[in-house]
């Protein structure tokens, strides 16, 4: 009993005496950003050791940066908390969530698109030379086409297994605004709870449709195909001059202004090595 | 002293238990209670349209189907497996290959449900998919099947034991008699174990419906009228799904904590049911003997 009781205290007294600020940054949000950041921040971590080395006149701490994805929401919520130094959003922060920070500073780190994909075995990509109009996808989405047949009679007259994000999330939301506009998804959907699994979905399924982040769906170039809308090829060009219209901002936001080690890491994911990283996971950067 | 010290202890911590649970009760109800001032607690349950994205309408009541359809339908093909597989470890084995059998069984109980729901999107579903053509594999039967899978070990250690109990008490006298060791099984194991097998059927219901991960990743998560073959959602995946992109402090927000709130409600309902039926069926089970 006496041990326990020792074993407590001595917990507690570690806790406290460990807890260093000034050497840790937090990051909470989106799972779209976060392998991004987490990347970013081993890399940094590996090249610098500790916070002095990376500029002057900053503690000799050692470089430790925590991310904890949960989505979108959940980083702003953090942010609003004060539970994390930074929200990482695969969005706009919207105004009600931008009035609940005070002095927010925003952070654009890059810009993630939306493809419309296909498995590379449906024959549509032959027939409308991979490309759709959006009237014709939001005939697909929202179910008045049933089965492929009904798009083009040349097709299978198999169901269109129709896969999206979560109709409540962020991705969703920039296709229903860009695309759908106040026509509604099938209920019959499938909601995919990530990425990684929609795009699963898709190669699994011969006769799967569904939007995969820019990045997910080159880093799976010959498993799905991407489409083209309304002649518009979703390449790198054209998401940067918005004429591919179905693309969402990657920010990170913080309460009040950054602190010098914070501001030294925002610095070096906007320098050429922290935009190489974020280029690598597939996302893009606009060049200045 | 110490006895003293013994007795305020379990107070305690009795007391810090129920606490909790209350604390977690309290907690939901704080949550949802926005939502539910604004909705009215029937409206939502009777609902039948969850739309997070354009209408916000939210009404759990196919969720909430489904969510039951999905546990039962769980905890009906596992006990028939289960019982299979019970009295076969109790009668028709070696001692060793029961004892080598049962810590397989244990090991079943620590595999993480993510990766039961893995196994379950590329056997099940795949396995819809290629050899039953269905255009897509995700559908209730698929979740009942991989949670079968997963509360059958519960189910297998529960009725186990009490078939090594009822074993004790009768099988010298039923062998004495010169009966068959099928008709022990079907005249007086089945009759004897009835209680426990209800208790285990309970427990396994429990879990059943609050079974997130595995479920989520084969039910298909379309908030529609199930049938045993189509998609649908249940409300720990609608949860899980909807709530990592929800704004804190919306509707939408609100919506989900009572859906989590009426899942505890109707799990606790069911519990009280089972519980006062259990009672009276002990006391019936005791005047008996």
């Amino acid at each position: 009993m006496k041990f326990l009781k020792f074993l407590l205290v001595g917990a507690l007294a570690y806790s406290v005496l460990s807890a260093n600020e000034s050497g840790k940054i937090t990051f909470a949000g989106s799972s779209t950003l976060a392998p991004v950041i987490s990347k970013a921040g081993t890399d940094f971590a590996e090249k610098f050791g500790s916070w002095d080395k990376v500029k002057a006149g900053l503690p000799a701490e050692k470089i430790e940066i925590f991310i904890s994805p949960g989505g979108s929401g959940a980083g702003v919520k953090a942010v609003i908390d004060g539970t994390s130094d930074f929200g990482m959003l695969a969005r706009d922060v919207k105004a009600d969530e931008r009035a609940k920070i005070e002095n927010m500073q925003e952070f654009t780190l890059g810009i993630d698109a939306l493809n419309i994909a296909v498995n590379p075995q449906n024959d549509l990509i032959k027939l409308k030379k991979g490309n759709l109009s959006k009237a014709e996808i939001v005939k697909i989405f929202s179910g008045e086409y049933k089965k492929w047949s009904d798009l083009d009679p040349a097709l299978p007259s198999d169901e269109i297994v129709i896969v999206t994000r979560d109709l409540g999330g962020g991705a969703h939301e920039i296709f229903q605004n860009k695309i759908m506009k106040d026509v509604k998804v099938s209920k019959d959907a499938i909601q995919a709870p990530s990425m990684g699994a929609l795009v699963a979905k898709i190669i699994q399924n011969p006769r799967a449709i569904g939007y995969a982040s820019f990045g997910i769906a080159n880093q799976n170039a010959g498993k799905i195909t991407s489409l083209k809308i309304e002649g518009v090829e979703p390449s790198r060009e054209n998401i940067l001059n918005k004429s591919y219209e179905i693309s969402r901002p990657l920010i990170i936001i913080k309460k009040g202004e950054p602190s010098k080690t914070q501001s030294a890491f925002v610095e070096y994911l906007r320098s050429e090595a922290g935009v190489k990283t974020i280029e690598e996971q597939g996302f893009i950067v606009p060049s200045k | 002293m110490q006895a003293k010290i013994f007795k305020f202890s379990i107070y305690f911590f009795t007391f810090l238990a129920l606490g909790l649970f209350g604390l977690f009760v309290a907690f939901l109800w704080r949550e949802a209670y926005p939502f539910l001032v604004q909705n009215g607690l029937v409206s939502f349950i009777l609902g039948s349209e969850w739309d997070a994205s354009v209408d916000k309408r939210f009404g759990v009541f196919y969720i909430l189907c489904a969510t039951f359809y999905v546990a039962a339908l769980a905890c009906v093909v596992s006990l028939f497996f289960s019982l299979g597989v019970a009295i076969f470890l109790s009668f028709y084995c070696s001692v060793k290959f029961k004892n080598i059998a049962m810590w397989f069984v244990n090991m079943l109980v620590g595999i993480p449900s993510i990766v039961y729901g893995f196994f379950a999107v590329v056997v099940i579903v795949g396995g819809f998919e290629r050899f039953l053509s269905f255009s897509t594999g995700e559908c209730v039967l698929a979740a009942g099947l991989i949670l079968a899978l997963m509360i059958a070990p519960f189910f297998i250690l529960n009725v186990t034991q009490s078939f090594e109990a009822i074993k004790t008490r009768y099988l010298k006298d039923s062998d004495a008699l010169g009966v068959s060791r099928e008709f022990f099984i079907t005249k007086v194991l089945f009759r004897q174990s009835r209680f426990a097998i209800f208790v285990g059927f309970i427990l396994a219901f429990s879990r059943a419906i609050g079974e997130t991960m595995a479920v989520m990743m084969v039910i298909g998560n379309a908030p529609i009228a199930p049938t045993l073959l189509s998609k649908a959602q249940s409300i720990s995946s609608l949860i899980v799904l909807e709530m990592p992109m929800s704004e804190i402090g919306s509707m939408h927000y609100h919506a989900l904590f009572a859906s989590a709130f009426v899942l505890l409600a109707s799990v606790l309902v069911l519990n009280l049911i089972f519980f006062t039926l259990s009672s009276r069926y002990q006391k019936r089970l005791a005047s008996e003997i």
